[in-house]
């Protein structure tokens, strides 16, 4: 419940149903602190690709196409994650891309 | 420049006179190192620069999806020339003898794998 109010809280400027990855740390004393992460980077590459689901074979099949500023798009929000804050953007759009290249969506100039 | 001179064992060193004693002399490598990189920057023009083609997201198309505020709105794509020069080389694929050492080795020996299990799979 305590979690919950303080969610909302956090997240009341997002858009609803958009998928919110959070890292809770709880300690004994049943205290907790939570950190609210960027959405999930093959759901991103999916809006962005404009499809619904990812190709079934990837590598065999192509679900979408998705243009290196759409990878550099999604890096600046994955940069935000407090996980990344040492990794550099270039390192970042790599494994955007080794994402896209996972959920069969190809990834062009 | 250092200069070390050697001496052979101490029976030889009578027999030697000042012409045929072997000096060793050690110099650093900057001398060459700085030759080669002055050849280097001169034949700059053999190296090609790679040119990429045009982005298909041209300048002002807009990044439907990548929104996910309700006071935002999807980021536009800037013109080529906005974007760091490293996002262009990222699909690049690196020829095999350009890749590391371990690298090569990893694929080899993954092939090889492969090529065993299909040749066992065999009936």
């Amino acid at each position: 419940m305590d979690f919950c109010k303080q969610f909302n809280d956090r997240t009341k400027d997002i858009i609803l149903e958009t998928p919110t990855p959070v890292a809770i740390s709880i300690k004994p004393d049943r205290t907790f602190t939570f950190a609210v992460k960027s959405p999930p980077t093959s759901w991103l590459l999916k809006r962005a690709a404009g499809v619904a689901k990812g190709a079934a074979q990837p590598g065999k099949e192509v679900a979408g196409t998705v243009s290196l500023k759409h990878i550099y798009a999604i890096s600046q929000m994955k940069a935000k994650d407090p996980v990344m804050s040492h990794i550099g953007l270039d390192k970042i759009c790599k494994s955007v891309i080794a994402t896209a290249k996972s959920a069969g969506i190809r990834v062009v100039h | 420049m250092y200069t070390r001179v050697l001496f052979a064992n101490a029976g030889v060193r009578s027999s030697w006179n000042a012409a045929q004693q072997r000096v060793f002399s050690r110099g650093f490598a900057s001398s060459l190192v700085s030759q080669t990189a002055e050849t280097n920057a001169s034949s700059d023009t053999q190296k090609p620069v790679k040119k990429y083609p045009a982005s298909l997201a041209t300048h002002g198309t807009v990044l439907k999806g990548l929104n996910i505020y309700k006071q935002g709105k999807d980021p536009v794509a800037l013109k080529d020339e906005e974007y760091p020069d490293w996002l262009w080389t990222l699909l690049d694929e690196v020829p095999f003898e350009e890749k590391t050492v371990r690298e090569q080795q990893r694929l080899t020996r993954s092939k090889a794998i492969k090529e065993a299990n299909f040749m066992k799979s065999r009936k």
